[in-house]
């Protein structure tokens, strides 16, 4: 209730400047911005040159200022989608003038206007960087729950693995590959100026979370794509660097909605649809044989068994069961969504404010999320000088997770590894209980979030802004876990236990820069920005357990024994300050250097401060007199850029410390300690430098633009878990600075208006990316020796090949004998039978590199047909490819003697031969799949009804948005999709290991705008 | 374009202020990242006297783990300890499970390079070893009168016996001297790391029987039997079994005295791992005459069967009476069957076994058969080693007949070690011994031949130094042979 009191205090006070601050040597400027065709154009961005004044044009294009210093300025008008405009404009005292202003389409945008670290504004083509602008439509809100979702193949170079069909999990984001092999590769978030979680939550004792087998919730999913404005994607140190220790992984800069001035607006939608999993999940088989050695009966007289001479099958008796089919689960998902918000004020001071709620069932019992959102944003000017921005936004989220993944009690492990015949009480699940009478385990989370930001700029001087951004993201996270007495029969659950976990999270901003306009003569503008940065990250969680629960009680207060209680702290603090210092001529070359240093706490106690330097370049060598104007080539921007940024360690990796353990003596209960961490003084943040080139350019009168960037990023000091000897006593590892990766590629956006042709037009976007990952070295030991490889799995991280690459024995087969099957026996090592046939598998190497566990190379396309202002459709397809998935379920399945090839004569060669490998030879190479994949990810169509018909409904927009999604794969992957993941939580970690797969959506959204 | 023209220079106060906060930030950057974090121990907090009793603790609590528990230092799972490990490589417990790095270890085919269990068991006995060196430094500088130092020596010394027998010849000590800086030793070998146990031991004995400071009567009696039956055991793994049989008799040890662990069910780490790996979730399982050279641990353990020795007391795992792979038959061990049952670590029962070998050794089997007998005729004992609930009636073991040839008195000997001493990590070292010290083959006393999952036995006779260790560079891999008894 503090909180609210608090903003009501702001916007009471801000109202009051607002009022105060009316200027009286001031005069007005209003006009309206249409499309060439007269339509209006909404929400184009009014700019007044050089002063922190703008607006933005209502849903009729009207715009208007007020309080405007009289004098004479330069407007600039900017809108995604169209080319800028700048007009001369002359305010006079008391007077209020008029300019109107037609945007022409543009397929690049180069004045668009980006944020940049310091809470400045900057047109694009002032940054010799690539940043990509996403803006959600109708189409894509229709088809995303989360605003992972609405990035997915939206930018090249950015990947979005959702990693399976399992509501409310979090998405795995890499941004220009993977650089770190201890820290997070989840980019920076900033929502409104200011440092925002989005941490996926762990299930350990820092995090809280409670495991479920695999997936686990992100605060990202915090955000309602609804209220997004914009999304800036910075990819890397090039474009980052002045974020200092915590941008090597790239930044997404969120910018929510804002009111415009004019009459009250309301916008409300409702939405609804249904999720399903299509997926066809294969049987359970065995086969029923008779021992040859004693003629006893057998279900497991497998095609191996059987040439080496142990059992005989019976005819006819390959039995097959199928609990997902043929004793489902699974029921049909519902997915609901409302929202109202309303906009409005006046020029002095606006708001916008929204409500929302959304509701996802899964498709499984126990799967739902739901969330409540409010936000209130509030701007206002104070005066001619002083614009002050307040972002508000609580969001109360519940989530209900099955269980699942690598989890004996998941719903789809226990029934693909369960029984080839039907049980009339366990219906041939594993663990002999139905998933009905597990989903008595019951694990929730419950979220409290509340963002608040505050962002003034005052133009203190004709020449020197100042900018200030502080805010608040703090979040109570409950996490709970309750397993009623004698429901659920695996290990001490018969007990009944009860877990409840709260985290509070608090992330803290303060920033503050001034920058100094200058026109050092009348073709050389000179920009140099001052600031210093604070962040920081507080976590204090509380952990309780307890077990033999009383039946009918849900809380630790009906626990009887084994309690554990727990406490989680961490405090992470960076105190950072930059410079920059940017020469613009002729406002077509741009030339900038800019140095960040930075501290942290988390950073070894012998070193200090860490200097970012970047450098970047941008030429619109079109605009240059000596450049052949042609409509061919109608503009284009050269671009170059280096820069650098680091990753801090993590809370207490460069400490030594001891942990607390119990011991019991005498009935008695003491305290003593344990090693907890070997810490290493000298640990310092990794550090990634990136360069990038390209271009952007517009074709064939603005019809056709295109983007090309290449970039090339080499991140050092990489924090490696160095392993030490065990002889020492201490953990088994240490956390050092040693290791280098690469990361290069090249990202394109070709997009293209193809007709337009009596009101109707067809237009498509295509973007493509490449990433080649490399792991230059793991640094080496004390003795000189290179560090081994690290081993997960099947996965490596090995010098000079991808990091997490797979890797495992290869081997070739033949059916030599063209029996039908693939036979072991008679191989070296393998059982001898006398008159059996040749060995048929042969062991080709040691260790073999089998792929990379990131796709290398992406694109997505997506086509536009619309046809005058009422029907739209709209569809997007998505290719990611040139990586391999583990496909672990086929694999485990195989080893629990429950896969069609270990029986079925029929299965395909490849199959019977993984099977044999991975079970005889120690090699599980048949199971890393080629997981290329193109998939029809969604479709839309949307009718927006005619200003008439609208009004009928005493509406001034009506909009209806069918849409589709996951409705069609093309792959060579054969487990149930190669998109899956069954340990998103990790940082390389990836196989398809009993995971929901993403699941087919169909929704409608109706948006009414009053 | 933007004017240079100064048109008005208000807010110069403001402005002063904020340059102001800006120098105010500059100026003081430790203060404003200086972090609390209240969690954990620092170095310099685990000094002084009053730290002494959480080393001890420490020391006690991290020997728990590595013996017998089930939750490593950083909260992750122990998937091995030295009773299972002990138990799995020896004839006394048969794997029932999925996992590759336990089925190898069960096979006697252990990869070094990737085993994750065994480079956890590896990591938690130095853990415990270099604990008990923390607190003996602590006490030496702090406390060096009180009887924690004795305690921490005994289970110094029993962390080098560990290490001696389940571990191939090549085990370095070594330390951490200041934060990061590291003093890394070389290998050594069974020998080198028993001599170092008994002079441990006898430091403790030594420590014991002269501190006059603090501890009851009885505490300080208890470490004097604990260091009398450690110095024992390292004797008689150094072949010398006259010296380990002797001072060792009922005066000195008496055979009802016990030093175990308490398992607890207070936290996750004080349980009972070995109950976790068999009973809970169906790992491990108890055999029967594994690999041909196994004892009949199942048959004559079974709760359903004719013999129904209590000391390896086993029963059907309920249910479909299958371990965890679904496939392989269980049986569950009765010794460890609760989370906080406590394990006897050394007792007066080993110290009438090692004086009943020590006498075999003296050509004395009368006397060996004479102490055996008397062990299994002592009712109470039973109750006391929780064989017996409280309100069953006291049962003795019918006496053993005397055995024929001295092959046969040897192997009704270490029988009776195997039964007393099941699962306690004491197996793996006799049948080392019973090669190293008695003649016999590796083949004659390890399970050998078809294994009941797909393959067969592996030549492992110890467990091999994780991979983890190359990165000491005074380790030399080749010192280690798992091959060698």
């Amino acid at each position: 209730m503090r909180v609210f009191s608090r903003l009501g205090t702001i916007a009471l006070a801000l109202l009051a400047l607002t009022r105060a601050g009316l200027a009286q040597d001031t005069g007005a400027l209003e006009g309206r911005v249409t499309e060439t065709s007269g339509a209006p154009v909404p929400d184009a961005l009014i700019t007044v040159v050089g002063t922190n004044r703008g607006a933005r044009t209502t849903e009729d294009g009207q715009y208007r200022l007020v309080n405007l210093r009289a004098g004479e300025f330069v407007i600039r008008v900017t809108r995604l989608g169209y080319a800028a405009v700048s007009r001369p404009v002359t305010i006079a005292v008391g007077q209020t003038a008029r300019l109107d202003v037609t945007l022409a389409p543009a397929a690049v945008i180069i004045d668009e206007v980006i944020v940049t670290a310091t809470g400045e504004s900057q047109r694009r083509r002032e940054s010799g960087n690539t940043v990509n602008t996403v803006t959600p439509t109708a189409e894509r809100l229709a088809t995303s729950t989360t605003v992972a979702q609405l990035l997915e193949a939206q930018a090249p170079g950015v990947y979005i693995n959702s990693p399976g069909g399992t509501t409310g999990s979090a998405s795995r984001i890499r941004i220009r590959g993977a650089n770190s092999l201890s820290l997070t590769n989840e980019p920076l978030l900033i929502v409104d100026g200011i440092r925002v979680s989005n941490e996926i939550t762990q299930s350990n004792n820092l995090g809280g979370g409670i495991g479920v087998g695999g997936q686990g919730s992100s605060r990202f999913n915090d955000i309602n794509p609804d209220d997004i404005e914009s999304i800036e994607i910075l990819k890397g140190p090039a474009a980052a660097a002045l974020y200092g220790t915590a941008a090597a992984s790239g930044v997404i800069q969120v910018r929510t909605k804002r009111g415009r001035p004019g009459g009250t607006r309301w916008t409300t939608y409702v939405e609804g649809g249904t999720q399903e999993d299509v997926t066809e999940y294969p049987a359970n088989f065995s086969q029923v044989g008779r021992l040859v050695s004693n003629g006893n009966r057998t279900t497991g007289c497998t095609l191996d068994a059987q040439l080496r001479n142990l059992c005989t099958a019976v005819p006819d008796s390959l039995a097959r069961w199928n609990p997902l089919e043929q004793a489902s689960p699974f029921v049909t998902g519902t997915r609901t969504s409302l929202g109202l918000s309303v906009s409005g004020g006046g020029e002095a001071a606006n708001y916008f404010v929204s409500g929302d709620l959304d509701r996802d069932w899964g498709v499984l019992e126990p799967n739902k999320f739901k969330r409540v959102g409010l936000r209130a944003n509030m701007n206002g000017q104070v005066g001619s000088d002083l614009n002050i921005q307040v972002a508000t936004n609580y969001v109360s989220s519940r989530l209900e997770f099955p269980q699942n993944d690598n989890n004996v009690l998941g719903v789809l492990g226990g029934a693909l590894l369960g029984s080839a015949f039907d049980n009339p009480t366990s219906r041939g699940w594993l663990v002999g209980q139905t998933p009905a009478e597990v989903y008595a385990l019951d694990v929730r989370e419950d979220v409290e979030r509340f963002l608040g930001s505050l962002a003034a700029n005052w133009q203190a001087m004709s020449w020197l802004s100042i900018v200030g951004t502080t805010g608040v993201d703090y979040f109570n996270r409950r996490n709970k876990s309750t397993v009623p007495p004698n429901k659920v029969f695996f290990g001490a659950l018969p007990d009944g236990q009860r877990t409840a976990n709260t985290t509070d999270v608090w992330n803290y901003t303060a920033n503050g820069s001034a920058t100094a306009n200058f026109s050092l003569t009348p073709a050389v503008q000179s920009t140099t920005t001052l600031g210093v940065q604070f962040t920081q990250e507080a976590i204090q969680g509380n952990r309780a357990f307890g077990a033999k629960l009383l039946a009918g009680t849900g809380s630790l207060q009906g626990t009887a024994a084994r309690f554990a209680v727990g406490e989680a702290n961490t405090d992470n603090k960076t105190l950072g300050a930059l410079l920059q210092q940017q020469i613009g001529w002729r406002d077509r070359l741009f030339a900038t250097v800019a140095l960040r240093t930075d501290n942290n706490s988390a950073f070894g106690e012998n070193f200090g401060w860490i200097t970012y330097p970047a450098l970047s370049l941008s030429y619109v060598i079109t605009e240059e007199p000596f450049f052949p104007q042609t409509n061919a080539l109608t503009s284009l921007r050269l671009r170059a850029a280096y820069g650098q940024s680091g990753q801090r360690p993590n809370f207490r990796d460069a400490i030594t410390f001891f942990n607390t353990q119990t011991i019991t003596a005498g009935g008695t209960d003491f305290a003593g300690v344990t090693v907890g961490g070997t810490g290493n003084p000298d640990l310092r943040p990794e550090l990634s430098r990136e360069y990038e080139l390209g271009f952007e350019s517009a074709l064939f009168g603005d019809r056709i633009g295109l983007e090309f960037t290449y970039y090339d990023k080499k991140t050092k000091d990489l924090l490696v878990q160095r392993p030490l000897p065990g002889s020492l006593g201490e953990t088994q590892v240490q956390f050092a600075n040693l290791g280098t990766s690469t990361n290069k590629g090249v990202e394109g956006r070709l997009t293209a208006r193809v007709f337009e042709y009596r009101g109707a037009r067809f237009e498509f976007n295509a973007i493509g990316s490449t990433n080649k990952n490399r792991l230059v070295t793991l640094g080496n030991l004390p003795n000189g020796d290179p560090i081994p490889p690290i081993v997960f799995g099947p996965q490596r991280h090995v010098a000079g090949y991808p990091l997490g690459g797979y890797w495992d024995e290869g081997y070739t087969f033949q059916d030599l004998n063209n029996d039908g099957r693939i036979s072991r026996v008679n191989c070296p090592g393998q059982p001898t039978v006398t008159g059996g046939p040749a060995c048929e598998i042969t062991r080709t190497a040691d260790l073999v590199y089998l792929g990379n566990p990131l796709p290398t190379r992406e694109f997505s396309f997506s086509p536009r047909l619309a046809f005058r202002d009422w029907f739209e459709v709209s569809a997007l397809f998505d290719h990611k490819g040139g990586y391999k998935q583990f496909n672990n379920t086929a694999r485990f399945r195989c080893n629990f003697g429950n896969c069609q090839a270990a029986y079925d004569a029929s299965a395909p060669l490849w199959e019977q031969a993984r099977h044999l490998t991975q079970g005889f030879f120690q090699t599980d190479a048949g199971f890393v799949e080629d997981a290329t994949f193109t998939k029809l990810r969604e479709v839309a169509i949307t009718l927006t009804a005619p200003r008439d018909l609208a009004q009928r409904f005493r509406a001034e927009g009506l909009r209806l948005t069918l849409a589709g999604r996951n409705l069609k794969t093309w792959t060579d992957y054969t487990g149930f999709d190669p998109e899956v993941n069954s340990q998103p939580l990790n940082l390389f970690s990836n196989s398809d290991f009993f995971t929901i797969p993403p699941l087919r959506t169909f929704s409608t959204r109706l948006t009414v705008q009053f | 374009m933007i004017s240079t023209r100064l048109t008005h220079a208000p807010g110069t106060a403001r402005m002063r202020a904020v340059l102001l906060a800006l120098v105010a930030v500059a100026c003081s950057p430790d203060r404003i990242l200086q972090v609390e974090d209240i969690d954990v121990a620092l170095p310099p907090s685990v000094q002084g006297a009053e730290a002494l009793p959480s080393l001890l603790a420490g020391a006690i609590g991290d020997f728990g783990t590595a013996y017998n528990g089930g939750v490593q230092s950083s909260g992750l799972a122990l998937d091995l300890n030295q009773v299972t490990l002990s138990g799995l490589i020896s004839d006394e417990l048969i794997n029932t499970e999925t996992f590759p790095t336990r089925i190898e270890v069960d096979q006697r085919q252990q990869q070094y390079q990737s085993n994750g269990s065994l480079r956890d068991a590896y990591y938690a006995i130095h853990q415990a070893r270099r604990s008990a060196e923390r607190a003996i430094e602590g006490y030496q500088e702090f406390g060096p009168t009180q009887l924690g130092l004795a305690e921490a020596l005994n289970l110094n010394a029993l962390s080098l016996i560990l290490m001696a027998e389940n571990y191939c010849g090549a085990v370095p000590v070594s330390r951490q001297t200041a934060p990061g800086v590291f003093e890394y030793g070389s290998a050594l070998s069974t020998t080198q790391l028993l001599e170092l146990a008994l002079a441990k031991a006898d430091s403790a004995l030594a420590h014991a029987r002269a501190t006059t400071t603090t501890g009851t009567a009885g505490a300080k009696t208890a470490q004097e039997r604990l260091a009398r039956i450690v110095r024992a055991r390292a004797l008689l793994n150094l072949n010398r079994p006259a010296e380990a049989g002797a001072n060792l008799g009922e005066a000195e040890v008496p055979t009802i005295f016990q030093y175990f662990f308490k398992h607890s069910e207070v936290t996750a780490r004080q349980n009972n791992g070995t109950w976790a790996t068999i009973s809970s979730v169906a790992r491990f399982g108890v055999p029967q005459m594994e690999g041909g050279n196994g004892l009949p641990f199942r048959s004559e353990g079974d709760t359903a069967g004719t013999v129904d020795d209590p000391r390896i007391m086993n029963f059907r795992r309920s249910g479909a009476g299958l371990g965890f792979d679904g496939a392989t038959p269980q049986w569950i061990v009765g010794k460890h069957n609760k989370r906080d049952t406590l394990v006897v670590i050394a007792d007066g029962v080993e110290a009438r076994l090692i004086q009943a070998e020590a006498a075999l050794r003296a050509n004395d089997y009368p006397t060996t058969l004479a102490i055996l007998n008397a062990l299994r005729a002592n009712g109470p004992l039973a109750r006391l080693r929780g064989y017996l609930d409280a309100n069953q009636d006291p049962r003795t073991l019918p006496p053993l007949l005397p055995a024929a040839t001295p092959a046969a008195q040897r192997d009704q000997l270490f029988k009776e070690r195997a039964y007393w001493l099941y699962l306690t990590s004491h197996r793996l070292g006799d049948l080392r011994r019973l090669v190293r010290q008695y003649g016999l083959g590796a083949e004659q006393v390890f399970p050998t031949g078809t294994y009941h999952k797909p393959g067969t036995y592996g030549a492992d006779v110890n467990s091999p130094i994780p991979q983890a260790e190359d990165n000491n560079p005074n380790f030399e891999r080749s010192a280690c042979v798992v091959t060698q008894a």
